[in-house]
């Protein structure tokens, strides 16, 4: 370990509680999207960011959700590394909740509150990051650059997309670090591609004791969610080197540990997801209308192209209902070398910090990385577990949060220290 | 020296204009049941009461759910009979796929008169109100009692309607026998229906990431096995009581029944039906839904008691651990039936006859009224109204004659159940 490693870390070390506090800080900032309004938890960071000299640049295109974009040059010219979050989290069902989703409660070593596994615990962990490698820039070659996006949850058009359309060359880097939850087990170096799709089923309605005047909208959107399955069923044809090594026993083991399991099962797998369902005006009308919004994310080896008809003949055996896509049209299944520098650079960089070496793993949720993919920069994502992603009492384990930081330290230390 | 029936289909004819208009005016009042607060339509009605020196009160327990109560007695000893209609109509649904770019436009077209609650039941409700002012006004030549309720909270149950007047001022409301105007179209007369079950499930599942199809159940998944499941309720046979198995086993009853509710009818009035009626689940796209709430309104035929349903759902549901149930409709309300053949229903076939030329035949229906309380408490009960073709959907409307006969025969039954009774 090179001098200005272990100086890093002994800075982590001694500012453990401060790191905490301030990921708790964060998780106390709302930032749900949908509605998507960031402005709170933006200023947090963006206060963080010039307390430490760094004052970044700000892009607001829509006024409810900026990004933030801050950098630093080492004395000595080198390569060019990004680092990437976003603010905004998944909705909230409160009721669901036993812990107070905005409260950043901690018990039993695990930090709670929306957000907190995707992604601000790896949000929490890049600003850290970008500060303390900021602290020992002078040892440091080449150029770091942090960026907080919002928007990201929906896959809007106001977060990473704008960037990349409108300041396209201050994101781009050499080499992407994202926070996103992969679990400390696993390094992700790709991932399965959405698409979105809302159906509505339109009947003649009526009153709801008499079923024999009209079809209900609301059995046949459910017959559809049936029929849907058949995605499920499609066969994929991916390139091998990409996939084989999730067949390998133990990695797959190991990345069912790390994602819950079932997860290796997935990555090759088309897969299906009824996000809403919602029909009806009241108990004893007959619905004349109910629509349906369903996720299917496609593996590595399947394109939009061919799940299109697919799509299309399964909701064409229902002349009531008709369907619009609503994800973004361009996206597809992405990946980057699962043998890339940086990977080798995470996983030196977990051994060291005395963990297991994580395994390379392609996940089954998108990320803004996707966008550095298109554009030919390599990815990777270390972060959280993704056990409670989502779900209603979402947390993380505080140990693994400050070895996840420890981890974007090491990693962009060693990616910016050599080459 | 003409007959009181025809002096009072003369004043009906000559006030034809006046009751169009009156019916119009009551579909432009927008009366949605959710939400419910029907105090303009009640206003409306209320004019037209202080109009014509008709006094009544308004028991209103719920203040946006007023309820109107007329009465006057003839002075002559004689049968109490009591008019009743409701108020409020369903929800209106989206304003832009109402032909008239509203629902509550009260356009006539084409012979109609078009608006939600049209149909169900302010034609209804309409001709309750000219037929009680007509035999206020031949008060002279009746015998007996005449009470007039027009009630709130039908839509969604009754609990601030018809039941609280049931609650709580029974002997004005009871009387020996109950006349509705609910549709039921030209050719039948209903002495019986079917009973609302209406149970609310909540599925719950813990929720994810909507790529993470791995760590959660999904409760739109769930619910929509769920729907599979409640269909086998539709499965389940009834066993009837003598005089209704009898009267719906009449060729003449079902084609009646077919005729006036659509093909399929017959068969449903001795079936249980389902319709789901809401579906509520998730909160976005890409998240495993958490939570899914259905409404199912299932229709009990004579002949098949809740406890019995109730027990089914209960068994059903242990394939569904994920789900729990609450029943949201009146756990008093059973299938119900008053004489197929008694003296009110005779009547109404005779005025129904000599207006439209058609006699309508006792049939058991498949939507519940309020007539229900009055059945409930043993005073037979019967409905005789419009077509119910259009009731729910984006084009409920009334034809204007229909509605006009709707009064004649009201009118008409209700004088000869009030009428001197030889010897």
């Amino acid at each position: 370990m090179r001098p200005v490693e272990r100086e890093l870390l002994a800075r982590l070390d001694a500012s453990r509680e401060q790191s905490i506090a301030f990921f708790k800080q964060l998780l106390r900032h709302p930032s749900p999207n949908p509605p998507g309004d960031t402005r709170a938890a933006a200023a947090f960071l963006e206060r963080a960011l010039r307390d430490a000299g760094l004052p970044p640049k700000v892009f607001a295109p829509h006024p409810h959700m900026p990004n933030i974009v801050a950098s630093f040059d080492g004395p000595a010219a080198g390569r060019h590394l990004v680092l990437n979050g976003h603010i905004d989290v998944f909705p909230v069902a409160a009721h669901e909740w036993n812990r107070d989703p905005w409260g950043g409660e901690i018990a039993d070593g695990r930090i709670y509150g929306r957000g907190a596994c995707d992604m601000k615990c790896g949000l929490a962990s890049i600003t850290l990051a970008f500060l303390h490698l900021h602290a020992v820039r002078r040892h440091l070659r080449g150029r770091l650059t942090y960026t907080a996006v919002s928007d990201e949850e929906t896959f809007g058009p106001w977060g990473a997309r704008w960037m990349f359309q409108h300041q396209r060359q201050l994101m781009l880097g050499d080499c992407l670090l994202s926070g996103e939850p992969s679990s400390p087990l696993c390094v992700r170096f790709g991932e399965k591609s959405p698409i979105w799709i809302a159906i509505s089923v339109r009947s003649k309605g009526g009153h709801g004791a008499y079923t024999h005047t009209s079809e209900s909208a609301i059995k046949i959107a459910g017959a559809i969610v049936t029929a849907l399955e058949e995605v499920t069923e499609l066969p994929v044809r991916a390139p091998d080197n990409l996939v084989a090594m999730f067949r390998d026993a133990r990695i797959a083991a190991q990345i069912d540990e790390g994602c819950g399991v079932g997860h290796a099962q997935y990555i090759g797998r088309p897969t299906l997801n009824i996000g809403r369902m919602s029909g009806g005006l009241k108990v004893n009308v007959l619905p004349s209308a109910c629509r349906i919004e369903a996720d299917i994310r496609l593996p590595v080896g399947m394109t939009r192209e061919e799940i299109r008809p697919v799509l299309a003949n399964i909701i064409a055996r229902f002349p009531q209902a008709s369907w619009e896509e609503l994800s973004p049209p361009e996206d597809v299944p992405n990946w980057s070398d699962p043998a890339g520098e940086m990977m080798q650079i995470i996983q030196d960089a977990v051994l060291a910090l005395g963990r297991r070496r994580p395994v390379p793993v392609i996940t089954l949720g998108a990320t803004d990385t996707r966008l550095w993919r298109y554009a030919g920069v390599p990815a990777y994502v270390y972060g959280a577990s993704p056990e409670t992603m989502a779900a209603a009492d979402e947390n993380v384990v505080i140990a693994d949060y400050l070895h996840i930081l420890k981890t974007h330290v090491l990693a962009a230390a060693r990616y910016l220290g050599t080459g | 020296m003409a007959s009181l029936a025809e002096t009072l289909l003369h004043t009906i004819a000559a006030r034809r204009a006046e009751w169009i208009s009156l019916l119009q005016g009551f579909v432009r009042t927008p009366t949605a049941n959710p939400p419910g607060d029907t105090r303009a339509g009640a206003a409306y009605l209320e004019k037209y009461l202080t109009a014509h020196d008709l006094p009544y009160r308004v028991i209103a327990p719920m203040p946006e759910m007023p309820n109107l109560v007329a009465s006057f007695d003839t002075g002559r000893a004689g049968p109490h009979l009591v008019l009743n209609g409701h108020i409020d109509v369903f929800p209106p649904g989206e304003e832009a796929r109402w032909r008239h770019g509203s629902a509550w436009s009260g356009v006539i077209d084409d012979g109609r008169l078009y608006g939600r609650g049209a149909a169900d039941m302010k034609c209804g409700t309409i001709a309750s109100f000219a037929a009680y002012r007509l035999l206020f006004e031949t008060r002279a030549d009746l015998c007996g009692r005449v009470t007039l309720t027009a009630v709130s909270d039908e839509e969604t149950g009754g609990k601030w309607g018809t039941g609280y007047l049931f609650a709580h001022h029974r002997d004005a409301v009871a009387g020996d026998c109950c006349l509705n105007g609910e549709p039921s179209s030209v050719h039948t007369v209903r002495y019986g229906e079917k009973a609302p079950l209406w149970l609310q499930f909540q599925v719950r599942t813990r929720g994810a990431h909507g790529a993470y199809v791995h760590m959660s159940d999904s409760a739109n998944k769930i619910a929509s096995r769920l729907m599979v499941a409640l269909e086998g309720l539709t499965r389940m046979r009834p066993e009837m009581p003598a005089a209704v198995a009898r009267n719906l086993a009449d060729p003449a009853v079902r084609a009646a029944l077919e005729q006036g509710l659509g093909p399929g009818a017959a068969e449903l009035v001795a079936a249980v039906t389902l319709n789901i009626g809401m579906i509520e689940g998730g909160l976005k796209t890409n998240m495993i839904p958490s939570g899914c709430r259905l409404e199912a309104d299932i229709r009990l035929p004579v002949g098949i008691s809740k406890a019995c349903l109730r027990a089914r759902v209960q068994a059903l549901l242990q394939d569904f651990p994920a789900v729990t149930v609450t029943e949201a409709s009146d756990a008093e309300d059973e299938p119900n039936w008053c004489d197929p053949q008694g003296r009110m229903l005779q009547l109404i076939q005779d005025a129904a006859e000599r207006v439209t030329k058609i006699r309508p035949l006792p049939v058991v229906t498949l939507a519940a009224t309020d007539a229900r309380y009055w059945r409930r408490h043993g005073i037979p009960a019967y409905i005789y109204g419009c077509s119910p073709d259009l009731m729910g959907t984006y084009d409920e409307a009334v034809g204007v004659e229909e509605f006009l006969n709707v009064v004649r025969v009201h009118t008409l039954a209700a004088a000869a159940y009030l009428a001197p009774r030889a010897g």
